[in-house]
């Protein structure tokens, strides 16, 4: 059996990094994919749970910053080669902020550093887009307002109000800085 | 890109603004640079951008006083100085020439205090959608012809030609970003780099590490 290759789920939050390993869950465990299950380490109870849900068409429950876990799914194929996709199941909130306070625990870096492959989750309809005021008045045709909405009606700018686009090119950028080899990264 | 965002966020739809706007630079914070890595992908070439962002006080300064050129944060080291040209101060007669004559000044400072090679100089006109507007043309080569004139006073090495830009346009004449290829493309191409000094700075794992010298152990 050869070594395993570790790849690594992550995403902003509501991206889909639970769903998809609930869905992940249930058709290996149902013998649906050609990759065939060698063994799970961390907690089966959670990804029973939410594999649960799933099959029910319950929402999957968000992660919580007080129910992250982590997942290790050890996967072979008929050759023998082992994937191992480890989840580390941590909540959407925790890579904002990555983004905002520019720095991630000691057990993230370690899973991110031995990663040989990402999966970059996004979620193609809730994206926080980063349009600017005169592209949109190129697009509209409109002009220049002339005056502005009351100050109540104005964010205030903080980093969490920056587009998922950016959040998500500064965390490849931080994760980069911590690699010293190329990886490849799946969207 | 923390620092880009925050500096852009109100020219954004998220800001609930309808006229977009930039916050000024404190004067209450120190230099700050800005980095951004970029690469030219057909020539697989990766360039390192430094931007300082300096308050408009700080060349005031420069501008009544030739010498503090010198006290200006990290201008011994830059590699290419951008003087800017107003555009939309240039489209009204009250405010022309005072615009005008503060980038003459700064100009002839650059040039005279050899804080900047003539060669490593970029006359940029600002808010070129409204000069095209206003069909203000003419009014800003004359302007850059004036800049142009008064650094052959002091060199005869040519400076480069100016480059009219639009980070923003509100009028619809150019795309918003018109002219900000061109300066990139300008600002990243190889020059008589200075040599830096040779510092060793441990910066940790943050993002900045990997800019970090080698520590002789």
């Amino acid at each position: 059996m050869n070594t395993a290759a570790l790849t690594v789920m992550i995403g902003l939050p509501e991206s889909g990094k639970t769903t998809f390993l609930a869905a992940l869950w249930h058709v290996v465990n149902r013998g649906e994919v050609e990759l065939e299950l060698d063994h799970l380490e961390g907690d089966q109870t959670y990804v029973n749970r939410i594999c649960d849900e799933w099959r029910t068409c319950i929402p999957t429950v968000r992660t919580s910053r007080a129910v992250e876990t982590e997942v290790a799914m050890f996967l072979h194929n008929k050759a023998g080669d082992v994937v191992e996709l480890r989840i580390p199941d941590i909540s959407g909130e925790s890579y904002n902020d990555f983004w905002e306070h520019r720095g991630w625990a000691q057990s993230f870096d370690n899973v991110v550093t031995a990663a040989s492959g990402i999966m970059l989750f996004i979620h193609a309809g809730n994206l926080r887009q980063p349009e600017f005021l005169d592209e949109l008045a190129v697009l509209t045709g409109e002009q220049e307002q002339d005056e502005e909405p009351a100050p109540e009606e104005l964010v205030e700018w903080s980093p969490a109000e920056a587009a998922d686009q950016v959040k998500l090119v500064e965390l490849l950028q931080f994760i980069r800085a911590r690699m010293d080899r190329s990886i490849p990264v799946a969207l | 890109l923390v620092g880009f965002e925050e500096r852009c966020f109100d020219s954004r739809l998220a800001s609930g603004r309808t006229i977009f706007a930039t916050q000024r630079t404190s004067a209450d914070h120190g230099a700050q640079l800005l980095h951004l890595e970029l690469e030219a992908v057909d020539r697989g070439r990766r360039e390192t951008l430094l931007l300082p962002d300096l308050p408009a006080e700080r060349f005031e300064t420069v501008i009544n006083d030739v010498a503090a050129w010198r006290l200006v944060p990290v201008i011994e080291r830059v590699d290419r100085l951008a003087v800017l040209l107003d555009g939309d101060r240039l489209l009204d007669v009250d405010t022309r020439w005072v615009a005008t004559a503060q980038s003459e000044t700064l100009l002839r400072g650059a040039l005279e205090t050899e804080v900047a090679l003539p060669e490593t100089i970029d006359v940029v006109v600002t808010k070129w959608d409204k000069v095209v507007a206003a069909r203000g043309e003419a009014v800003a080569e004359d302007a850059i012809a004036t800049l142009f004139a008064t650094a052959g006073r002091v060199t005869s090495t040519p400076i480069p030609t100016a480059i009219c830009v639009a980070a923003r346009s509100t009028t619809g004449t150019v795309e918003p970003g018109f002219g900000l290829a061109d300066l990139l493309e300008r600002w990243l191409a190889p020059t008589s780099r200075r040599v830096p000094p040779d510092v060793a700075i441990d910066l940790g794992n943050r993002a900045f590490a990997h800019f970090r010298a080698p520590v002789d152990s």
